[in-house]
């Protein structure tokens, strides 16, 4: 939480200006008048500025608000609301388990729906880049079941010590590959391509990443690089 | 139901003081009028319609959890 005075004519236009200086929703901060302006008597006293005090919880703080509102305008109920923050992300969890089904929704379509509602929201605030929206593990469980072919892909870059380019993946899911690779000490990726049509190369750590772009350039050309044509075959 | 639209479209919006929701019920439908200000009209459809489909996700499972439909109109 901070705390921001203002002092000026008047103070519809403090709190004007503030909203705008944040790019606030009403119900995103709380104030209170300190001093309310004074004209000057007649003259004979001096006019006074009013001073309003504003207070603004962090980011995160008013995320997970948003959220906890929605779901009880919602008529759902939950055990707990999970907030991380990293770097510009935020990560929310709802600890629902009896409503989990209902959060989560066929496909996660429901969750997706949230999780889209939260961005809009937030989206004028240069704090944050992305609100990221889980329930009950269910993202953590769908990334996992994502990764599980791709690793024997990255045992063989271990083994061979040769960087493979990847078939194009939309960006969340060179999102999770990112992540998972950041992890592993041992490997890197890079990412060629542009659009929808964006692959990523993973390679060795001890390799260059323009070492990598050669080797996956050259593979590409040679055609011996389609694992999925390779499957079927 | 009906504060529901306003709280999500409320903090969608640049001009909440212009939104208003009105509910019109039938036999098995509730629809839900919603109006904006002018500016605002982008905002709550948003690009390809995507935040009037999510909006309308919210509200469908909602509704389905009253045992009654609802349906949401977006007014321009």
């Amino acid at each position: 939480m901070i705390t921001i005075e203002k002092s000026g004519a008047k103070v519809e236009e403090l709190i004007a200006e503030f909203r705008k200086e944040y790019g606030l929703k009403d119900w995103e901060f709380k104030y209170e008048i300190i001093k309310n302006p004074s004209s000057g008597l007649f003259g004979l006293l001096p006019r006074k500025n009013a001073m309003v005090r504003f207070y603004l919880p962090d980011i995160e703080e008013r995320v997970a608000s948003f959220l906890k509102e929605l779901l009880i305008k919602m008529d759902i109920s939950y055990k707990e609301i999970k907030i991380h923050k990293e770097g510009k992300s935020i990560y929310l969890e709802i600890i629902s388990e009896e409503e989990s089904g209902r959060l989560i929704g066929k496909n996660g379509k429901m969750l997706d729906a949230m999780q889209y509602l939260l961005n809009k929201v937030f989206e004028e605030n240069s704090a944050i880049d992305h609100i990221y929206l889980d329930v009950d593990g269910y993202r953590q469980r769908q990334q996992a079941q994502f990764l599980r072919p791709f690793l024997s892909i990255f045992q063989k870059v271990r083994s061979e010590g040769k960087p493979y380019t990847l078939e194009p993946l939309n960006a969340s899911e060179r999102r999770i590959i990112h992540k998972y690779i950041e992890k592993q000490k041992d490997l890197s990726t890079l990412t060629i391509g542009e659009g929808t049509k964006k692959r990523m190369v993973i390679f060795p750590a001890h390799q260059s990443a323009s070492e990598a772009l050669i080797h996956s350039r050259q593979q590409r050309q040679q055609g011996q690089h389609n694992p999925k044509k390779s499957n079927l075959r | 139901m009906k504060e529901l639209i306003e709280f999500i479209v409320k903090a969608l919006v640049d001009d909440p003081s212009s939104v208003s929701v009105k509910e019109i019920q039938g036999d098995k439908i509730t629809l839900y009028e919603l109006r904006v200000g002018k500016d605002d009209i982008g905002k709550v459809i948003g690009k390809r319609g995507r935040t009037a489909s999510s909006i309308r996700t919210i509200i469908n499972a909602v509704s389905t959890k009253q045992g009654k439909r609802a349906e949401l109109e977006i007014i321009e």
